[in-house]
């Protein structure tokens, strides 16, 4: 891991990328840009500069503007989060011992500890789960970082945790199935799911019922990280059920219990697995967003808890809004504090 | 009139993905063009059972259930609309239409004859008239070495929508695990040409 705590590596005319504090345990981060809002040629190359050249091919193949776009403002945005969200944890003590120079050592005390996002570097995992590559290093113990992406013609997010696989999907919502809901249902999700939507009589009600569905078993999916032919869409339930439970609330906080979320495994039927915490959310109006982290730390029996949820609209380099708690981030399900 | 352009507009309906094969017409040695449909592929495969297809034949019925994939705007009621609306702009003479309805009248309701004799030298320039958008656009071409993901922006929901969609098209299910490595038109040709389940 390069750490050039201390250099600035893009253009001095950009300003540095700030820190944000590393999600703690359970809480979970979710970043998201709108391609149509980042317009500027020169921050597209700025962006381009971050990739490594295999990335860079990737998005060349890429066939037309919208997709090279599309393409290279995902891994921009993968890349500036998890440098984000890693900084903080380098330590001054650990910056000394890299640096080399007096003139180094002061700079710590003026800059923040940043990672470089160019330096990252990635890999998949025996799935093809994309998964962070940290170099080994005595010195620096890397974060438990987890991250995924998803993304849409018009959003393209990222979900970072601690310690936890996390799978994140986004739809649109006005987004139209070209086959018909209920034969794509029986073909693919679980009886329990065709007769929920069969149940629902309005077309467009069931169509975002559809979309919500869709993207909370792909985020699920994606989570476990093994694939979706390991995990046919048609082998687990999502259910949902209201909380009975009720919670002390931190004044300042905003728990939304619409409902809770469990996945059921066809393979074990009756054995509601609770290890996943869910969120669907709608996003900036236009979006459906489903995350879901795989913790161990949940004691089957007990209640969820609540996902603690951070939101942020960003455009690397030039703005981020935490937008959690506001009209930008509408909570439809799961238990979800933010 | 009404009757022949709802007759036409019903038979076009029917049959959305034979349009393509249109584009090709073969002269045949009465200098009538003898087109070759689905549905009469069907019957010579359905002689064959078990038989794999022929990889060509694939390439082009994929890339075909794929364009229109594409091109279905399930707002605006599908394919067929632009065909619609050539149809109504048509101007078709009294006469014609007395004639096309005699020879209507000829024929059993949705035979297959009624079909290649009657149909087919009328849709073929509506089949050219709706390819007409085609040329120019900014559509993404549809190439036998098409990437769903990187060529056509498909993400995973549209994946799965066109596997259903070829299921159809050749009659077999594609199970989960196979449908999870069909990234490229290629690649479903290969499989579904391996398969001798496909019609």
């Amino acid at each position: 891991m390069n750490i050039r705590c201390c250099q600035r590596n893009f253009s001095s005319a950009l300003p540095p990328l700030v820190p944000i504090q590393l999600p703690s345990p359970r809480e979970t981060h979710f970043w998201y840009i709108l391609p149509d809002e980042v317009k500027s040629v020169a921050l597209l190359n700025r962006y381009s500069e971050l990739l490594s050249p295999c990335e860079r091919e990737n998005v060349n193949r890429m066939s037309g503007d919208q997709l090279k776009k599309r393409a290279l403002l995902a891994r921009a945005l993968v890349r500036t989060t998890i440098a984000r969200c890693s900084g903080v944890k380098c330590n001054g003590l650990l910056a000394m011992r890299k640096c080399l120079s007096a003139k180094h050592v002061f700079g710590i005390y003026q800059t923040n500890c940043e990672i470089n996002p160019r330096s990252l570097k990635f890999r998949k995992n025996i799935y093809g789960k994309p998964e962070v590559e940290w170099h080994k290093d005595d010195n620096f113990s890397p974060p438990p970082l987890h991250f995924n992406i998803s993304h849409t013609s018009s959003m393209i997010a990222c979900g970072v945790t601690i310690n936890a696989p996390i799978g994140i999907d986004v739809e649109e919502k006005q987004r139209k199935l070209k086959n018909n809901i209920i034969a794509f249902a029986q073909r693919y999700f679980s009886p329990y799911e065709v007769k929920l939507l069969t149940s629902i009589s309005d077309p467009e009600v069931r169509r975002q019922e559809f979309i919500k569905l869709w993207t909370l078993k792909e985020a699920y999916v994606k989570a476990l990280g093994k694939g979706f032919s390991a995990m046919p869409f048609k082998t687990f339930t999502i259910q949902f059920r209201t909380s009975t439970l009720r919670r002390f609330h931190l004044p300042g906080n905003s728990v939304s219990e619409a409902s809770e979320v469990i996945v059921e495994s066809s393979n074990d039927p009756g054995n509601l697995t609770n290890n996943c915490l869910f969120a669907l959310l709608e996003v900036a109006g236009s979006h459906y967003a489903a995350i879901c982290v795989e913790n161990d730390e949940i004691v089957r029996g007990e209640a969820n808890t609540p996902m603690k949820l951070t939101v942020r609209k960003t455009i690397p380099f030039v703005e981020d809004v935490c937008v959690s708690g506001t009209d930008a981030v509408l909570p439809l399900r799961g238990i979800i504090e933010q | 009139m009404a009757a022949v352009r709802e007759a036409l507009l019903k038979r076009l309906r029917v049959n959305a993905t034979s349009l393509s094969l249109l584009r090709n017409p073969k002269p045949s040695l009465n200098g009538l063009f003898a087109l070759t449909f689905n549905a009469v592929h069907r019957r010579f495969s359905d002689d064959v059972m078990g038989s794999f297809l022929d990889k060509s034949e694939v390439t082009d019925r994929v890339v075909s259930v794929v364009k229109n994939f594409q091109k279905v705007d399930p707002s605006k009621g599908g394919v067929d609309v632009g065909v619609a609306d050539f149809l109504g702009k048509m101007r078709v003479e009294q006469q014609e239409c007395d004639l096309l309805d005699s020879i209507y009248d000829e024929y059993p309701k949705d035979s297959e004859d009624l079909h290649m004799h009657l149909i087919s030298p009328i849709l073929f320039p509506v089949a050219v008239f709706s390819a007409l958008p085609e040329l120019g656009s900014d559509e993404p071409l549809v190439t036998p070495n098409a990437h769903f993901q990187n060529d056509l922006g498909l993400d995973s929901l549209d994946t799965v929508e066109v596997v259903m969609a070829l299921e159809e098209e050749f009659g077999f299910e594609i199970p989960d695990n196979e449908a999870d490595k069909i990234s490229t038109i290629n690649h479903a040709v290969e499989f579904i040409a391996s398969h001798p389940q496909a019609k």
